[in-house]
C-alpha cells in the first residue's frame, strides 16, 4: 500500500481529500503545516505528497525546498494562487505537479496516480527504448507495431485518424504543426476551405490522453499557429 | 572635542605656514634661502668667494692707481697727468690744473668717492666744447696710448678733466679700500727685477710668510703657473693682471703675488659685516624653513585626519553621517561661493593692503602680504565650504542636493505627466522651451565669463539659473497637481483590483471544500430522491460560484491592466478554427450551425494567443447560452487592407428579445438576459473587451433587432513580415 501526505491548514480540506484517497487505496498520513510535514517523513517511508503554499509556520515552498535536498518523491502542491509566476515559482523549486483551488478532486485522484505510476514505473520506459517503433514523450508511449497507446502505464482507445494526428505531432515532439499541415499529412490532400475537422479531432484526442483537457500536459494548443506535443525526456 | 582641537591645530600650523613663509621672505632669503641653510659657514659662501675675487681684482688697480698719482706715499697734486697738442702748441696739464678745470664745470666728489656732475659751475659744456679742444697724446693713466692718427686723441678739456677724475675717483675707492687698517684682507706682491725691487701691500708689518699662514690665502709667483689657494675660485684672469701690473715691464722681472683673509675677522670691515649677516640670515633661514616642513606637514595631517572625520561623530558605534545646516545649500551654490570668494579674496587684499599703508606708511614686500592675506581670507571660506562638500560626499547627497537634480526631477516629472495627461506639447512650451534658452544663456555667458574674466557675465549667468529654477518650481507645482490627479485615479483602479484578487483567494478555500464535500455526497448511496436533487442543486451552483469567482480576477485583472501580453504573430484564421473545433460539443448541443467564412490568405495578426483565445472562447460561450436553438451562426473573418485591420465577426439570433444597449452589455455583472438563471457569470463579455483592449484592438457590438453581431477587430502584422512569410 502507497503512503501519501495530504498536507493543508484547512483540516475540512485535508479530510476530503484523504477521504478520496482512502478510497482509492491509499494510505494517507495528515499534516496542517510544514514541520508537521517534514517530522511525518523522518518516521514513514512516503510515495507522494500533496501540500499547499499559503500555510501559517513553514509554508509549502520552503518545506518543498527543503523535503528536495533529501528526496525525490513526487510532490503535488495546492494553491489558491493560480498567476503563472506563483506555477511557475512552484514548480521550480520542485514541485511535480501544480494545482490550483478550486479544483476538481476527482482530477487531483487522477494526477496523484498518474505521478505515482511515473514514479514507480520507470522501468518499464527503459525497456521501450530498444525498440525503434516505440515512441514516447514524458509519460505518454505509443508503440506504432501493436498500435497501442498508453498514458503513464493507462491504455488508451484512439481511431485510427486520432492515432495518426498524434503519432505525427510525437514523432516531431515539439514542432508546432498547423491545422492545413496536419491536414495535408494525415488525409494526403489539400486543405480546402474552412472546416474544423482536425481541431476537433485535437480536442478528442486531448479528452482522452490529459487529465485536464483544459490544462493539457502533452498536447498543447498554440493559438492561432497550431498544435504541438510538448518535447519531453522520456524517463528522468 | 578631538575635531575641535584638530581643526585648531590646523588652524594654527595654516598660520604658521605664513608666518614662515614671512620669515623667510622679510628675514632673509633673497630666494637663496635653501643655500642658505646648505652653506652654515659664510667663508665657504658664494658671498665671500664674490667678495674675495672683487677685491683681488681690486688690487691691480691699487697697484696701478696708486703708482700713478702717489709719490712718497702722499697724492702728488703737481703730477703731469696729461701733454696735449692746443692749437699747435704743446701743452702740458698737471693733475692740479685739471681739477680745478673740472670743479668749475660743476664736477664734485661725493662721499662714496663717485664723480658727480651737478655742482656749480662757470664753464658750460657748451663753451668748454667750443673754446677749449685739444688733442691729446699723453696720459699717465694710459701709458700704452699712442696716437696714430692726426684726429686721435680730439676732445674737448673738459672731457679730458672728466676723464682723469674718473681714474682719480677708482684711485681714492681703492685706497680706501686698502688703506684703511681696519681689514682681514692682506696681501703682498713683489715684482723684482735683475737689479730692483718694488712691493705693493697694504699691511707692510705682515710678511709674505705671514699672509700665506691666514686661514684663507692665494699664492702665486712667476716660476710656475699654478697658483696654491684654498680659495674656492679665483679671479679668472689673476695672472695675466699680475703680469699687466708690473712696473719693470720686462720679460726677465719675476714677480710674487700673495693674499690672505683672516678668517676670524677681527676687524670690522665689508668682511665681518657680511659674516655677521650671513649667520643672521642662515638662523632665519633654519627656523623660517623648519618651521615651513613641520607646519605644512602638521596642516597636511591634520587636514587628512578632519576628512577623514568629518560628518563622523566621536562615537564609534555611530556610522551615521552627521550634516549641519550649512551642508543644506545646495552643491552649486557652494561651488559658487568657493569659485567667488577666490575672485573677491584676490582684489579685496590690495584694496586692505592700500588703505592699512596709507595709515601706517609704506609696506616692503608688497607681494608677500597681498598673497598671505588672500589666502587667509580664501582659508577661512574654503575651510567650512570644502567640508561641507566633503560631508556631503560622505552622505552621499552631492548629487541629491544639487539643483541640477532638481531639475533633472522636474524634468522627470514633466516626461512622465506628460504621458499621462497626454499633453505633451503642453509641458514642452511649459519646461523645455524656458530651459533650453536659459541653459543656453547660462553657457554662453559662462564662455564670457572664462574668456573676460567679466565679474558681470557671470554674475549674469548666476541669476539667470536663479530665475529659471524659479520658473520650474512653479511650473513643476502646476504639473504635480495636474499628475497627482491622475495618480490617484490609477490607484484607486488597482487598489479595487488588488481587492478583488486578494478577497477571490479567500473564496477559493472554503469553495474548495465545499466543492469537495458535494462531490463526496453525491457518491453516498442516497434512497430519497429529493436529496439527490438539492445535491444536484449544490453541485451546480458550487460550481457556479467556482466560474464566478475565476472570472472576476480575470476580469478585475484584464480591466485595470494587469495582464502580460506577449505579442506574437497569430494567423486570425487558425484561431478561428481551432477555437471552433474546440467548441465543437457545445454547439453540437445546442443545435447552432457554425458557418465559417475566411479569406484563402492567412490573416496574420499581432496579438496575444491565449488572451486572444480567451476573448473568442467567451464569444462563443455567449452564443451557446443565448442563441436560438436550430439557428445558423455566422462566422466571418475580414481583411481590411486600408485601415490594417483583420475582424473577426460573429452574428447570431437572440433566442430572447435584447431590450438593452449594447454598452449596457459589456458593463460588468450585466447580462442580455436578466431573468435566465443560467451558467455564467455575466462577466463574459467585460473580459473579452478588456482583454481585446489591451491587445491594441477593438470589441465592437451591434445589436438589430433580435440579431446580435459582435466583432473583434485587431491590428495585422506589419506588411513586409507579411511578404517574408
Amino acid at each position: 500500500m502507497q503512503t501519501i501526505i495530504v498536507c493543508d491548514d484547512d483540516k475540512q480540506i485535508v479530510e476530503a481529500i484523504s477521504i478520496y484517497l482512502t478510497g482509492e487505496g491509499f494510505n494517507v498520513l495528515k499534516a496542517y503545516d510544514g514541520y508537521d510535514v517534514l517530522e511525518i517523513m523522518d518516521q514513514h517511508k512516503v510515495d507522494l505528497l500533496i501540500i499547499d503554499v499559503m500555510m501559517p509556520g513553514l509554508d509549502g515552498v520552503h518545506t518543498v525546498l527543503k523535503i528536495r535536498e533529501s528526496s525525490s518523491i513526487p510532490i503535488i502542491m495546492l494553491s489558491a494562487k493560480g498567476e503563472d509566476n506563483d506555477k511557475i515559482l512552484g514548480l521550480n523549486v520542485g514541485a511535480d505537479d501544480y494545482l490550483t483551488k478550486p479544483y476538481n478532486p476527482l482530477e487531483l485522484v487522477a494526477r496523484v496516480k498518474s505521478q505515482l505510476r511515473r514514479y514507480t514505473q520507470l522501468g518499464n520506459i527503459g525497456e521501450a527504448d530498444n525498440n525503434d517503433n516505440i515512441y514516447a514523450c514524458g509519460g505518454l508511449l505509443m508503440n506504432d507495431d501493436t498500435k497501442e497507446v498508453t498514458v503513464d502505464g493507462n491504455p488508451v482507445k484512439l481511431t485510427p485518424i486520432e492515432y495518426n494526428i498524434l503519432l505525427l505531432l510525437v514523432k516531431n515532439a515539439g514542432k508546432v504543426f498547423s491545422i492545413d499541415d496536419i491536414y495535408t499529412s494525415i488525409w494526403n490532400e489539400e486543405a480546402i476551405g474552412a472546416d474544423n475537422t482536425v481541431a476537433v479531432h485535437i480536442r478528442h484526442i486531448r479528452e482522452k490522453i490529459e487529465i485536464n483537457p483544459r490544462e493539457p500536459r502533452y498536447l498543447k494548443v498554440v493559438w492561432g499557429v497550431g498544435y504541438k506535443i510538448e518535447k519531453q525526456d522520456a524517463a528522468k | 572635542m578631538k575635531k575641535i582641537i584638530t581643526t585648531f591645530i590646523n588652524i594654527i600650523s595654516f598660520l604658521l605656514i605664513i608666518c614662515s613663509v614671512g620669515i623667510l621672505t622679510l628675514g632673509a632669503a633673497d630666494g637663496a634661502a635653501l643655500e642658505y641653510v646648505r652653506q652654515p659657514n659664510y667663508v665657504n659662501s658664494s658671498a665671500f668667494e664674490e667678495q674675495t675675487n672683487h677685491m683681488m681684482t681690486d688690487i691691480f688697480d691699487y697697484v696701478q692707481l696708486t703708482d700713478i698719482f702717489e709719490e712718497d706715499g702722499n697724492l702728488n697734486l703737481g703730477l703731469i697727468i696729461a701733454q696735449a697738442d692746443v692749437q699747435g702748441q704743446n701743452v702740458s696739464y698737471s693733475l692740479d690744473y685739471l681739477i680745478q678745470y673740472a670743479r668749475s664745470m660743476g664736477y664734485y666728489f661725493d662721499a662714496w668717492n663717485q664723480l658727480q656732475h651737478d655742482g656749480a659751475r662757470t664753464i658750460s659744456k657748451a663753451e668748454d666744447e667750443l673754446n677749449h679742444q685739444i688733442i691729446v697724446q699723453y696720459r699717465a693713466y694710459l701709458p700704452d696710448y699712442k696716437q696714430t692718427s692726426p684726429t686721435d686723441g680730439q676732445m674737448s678739456l673738459g672731457a679730458l678733466a672728466e676723464e682723469a677724475l674718473t681714474y682719480l675717483a677708482r684711485y681714492y675707492a681703492v685706497k680706501s679700500e686698502f688703506d684703511n687698517k681696519n681689514t682681514n684682507f692682506y696681501f703682498n706682491i713683489t715684482y723684482t727685477s735683475k737689479k730692483d725691487e718694488i712691493t705693493f701691500t697694504n699691511d707692510p708689518a705682515r710678511s709674505e710668510e705671514d699672509i700665506r699662514n691666514l686661514p684663507s690665502f692665494a699664492y702665486a709667483d712667476s716660476n710656475s703657473l699654478e697658483v696654491s689657494t684654498n680659495f674656492m675660485s679665483l679671479p679668472q684672469n689673476l695672472i695675466p693682471l699680475i703680469q699687466a701690473r708690473n712696473p719693470f715691464r720686462s720679460s726677465s722681472s719675476q714677480y710674487r703675488f700673495s693674499v690672505g683673509i683672516d678668517t676670524s675677522f677681527p676687524n670690522e670691515d665689508t668682511f665681518q659685516r657680511q659674516s655677521n649677516e650671513y649667520t643672521e640670515h642662515h638662523v632665519t633661514s633654519v627656523v623660517g624653513l623648519t618651521m615651513l616642513v613641520l607646519s605644512s606637514l602638521t596642516t597636511v595631517f591634520t587636514l587628512i585626519l578632519l576628512v577623514l572625520w568629518s560628518g563622523r561623530s566621536s562615537d564609534k558605534n555611530d556610522s551615521k553621517i552627521h550634516l549641519y545646516k550649512i551642508d543644506n545649500c545646495p552643491t552649486e551654490i557652494s561651488l559658487c561661493i568657493i569659485f567667488l570668494w577666490g575672485f573677491i579674496a584676490d582684489t579685496l587684499s590690495p584694496e586692505i593692503l592700500e588703505s592699512v599703508e596709507r595709515i601706517i606708511g609704506t609696506i616692503d614686500n608688497w607681494y608677500f602680504w597681498t598673497s598671505s592675506l588672500s589666502l587667509l581670507m580664501k582659508y577661512m571660506v574654503y575651510f567650512p565650504m570644502t567640508f561641507s562638500l566633503i560631508r556631503k560626499y560622505k552622505a552621499d547627497r552631492l548629487w541629491s542636493s544639487s539643483l541640477l537634480k532638481k531639475i533633472c526631477d522636474i524634468f522627470g516629472y514633466y516626461v512622465k505627466s506628460a504621458e499621462k495627461t497626454s499633453s505633451r506639447l503642453f509641458s514642452y512650451i511649459l519646461f523645455v522651451l524656458p530651459n533650453t534658452f536659459a541653459f543656453i544663456m547660462i553657457v554662453l555667458l559662462f564662455v564670457h565669463f572664462i574668456n573676460n574674466q567679466s565679474l558681470k557675465a557671470f554674475l549674469a549667468a548666476v541669476a539667470i539659473f536663479i530665475i529659471i529654477l524659479a520658473i520650474d518650481f512653479y511650473t513643476w507645482r502646476i504639473a504635480t497637481g495636474l499628475s497627482e490627479a491622475v495618480d490617484e485615479q490609477v490607484k484607486s483602479e488597482r487598489l479595487k483590483a488588488d481587492l478583488i484578487t486578494n478577497v477571490s483567494h479567500d473564496l477559493k478555500t472554503p469553495l474548495t471544500s465545499i466543492i469537495s464535500y458535494v462531490d463526496l455526497l453525491k457518491r453516498e448511496e442516497i434512497d430519497n430522491p429529493r436529496v439527490q436533487e438539492y445535491i444536484n442543486v449544490l453541485d451546480q451552483k458550487s460550481n457556479r460560484l467556482k466560474t464566478l469567482t475565476e472570472d472576476l480576477v480575470e476580469a478585475s485583472k484584464a480591466s485595470s491592466g494587469n495582464v502580460k501580453i506577449e505579442f506574437a504573430e497569430i494567423n486570425y484564421n487558425e484561431i478561428v478554427e481551432q477555437a471552433l473545433g474546440e467548441f465543437e460539443d457545445k454547439t453540437s448541443s445546442a443545435k447552432l450551425d457554425i458557418i465559417l467564412n475566411y479569406p484563402d490568405h492567412p490573416v496574420m495578426i499581432s496579438a496575444d494567443g491565449r488572451h486572444l483565445w480567451r476573448v473568442i472562447e467567451n464569444l462563443l460561450n455567449n452564443c451557446c447560452k443565448y442563441a436560438l436553438r436550430g439557428s445558423r451562426v455566422y462566422v466571418d473573418i475580414t481583411d481590411d487592407e486600408e485601415s490594417g485591420t483583420a475582424s473577426c465577426t460573429i452574428k447570431n439570433i437572440s433566442s430572447s428579445p435584447l431590450n438593452i444597449s449594447p454598452e449596457e452589455l459589456t458593463e460588468r455583472f450585466v447580462r442580455g438576459d436578466v431573468s435566465r438563471t443560467t451558467e455564467g457569470s455575466g462577466l463574459g463579455l467585460s473580459i473579452a473587451k478588456s482583454l481585446t483592449k489591451l491587445m491594441n484592438g477593438e470589441l465592437v457590438i451591434t445589436i438589430d433587432g433580435d440579431l446580435y453581431k459582435v466583432s473583434v477587430i485587431l491590428k495585422k502584422t506589419v506588411e513586409e513580415t507579411n511578404d517574408t512569410k
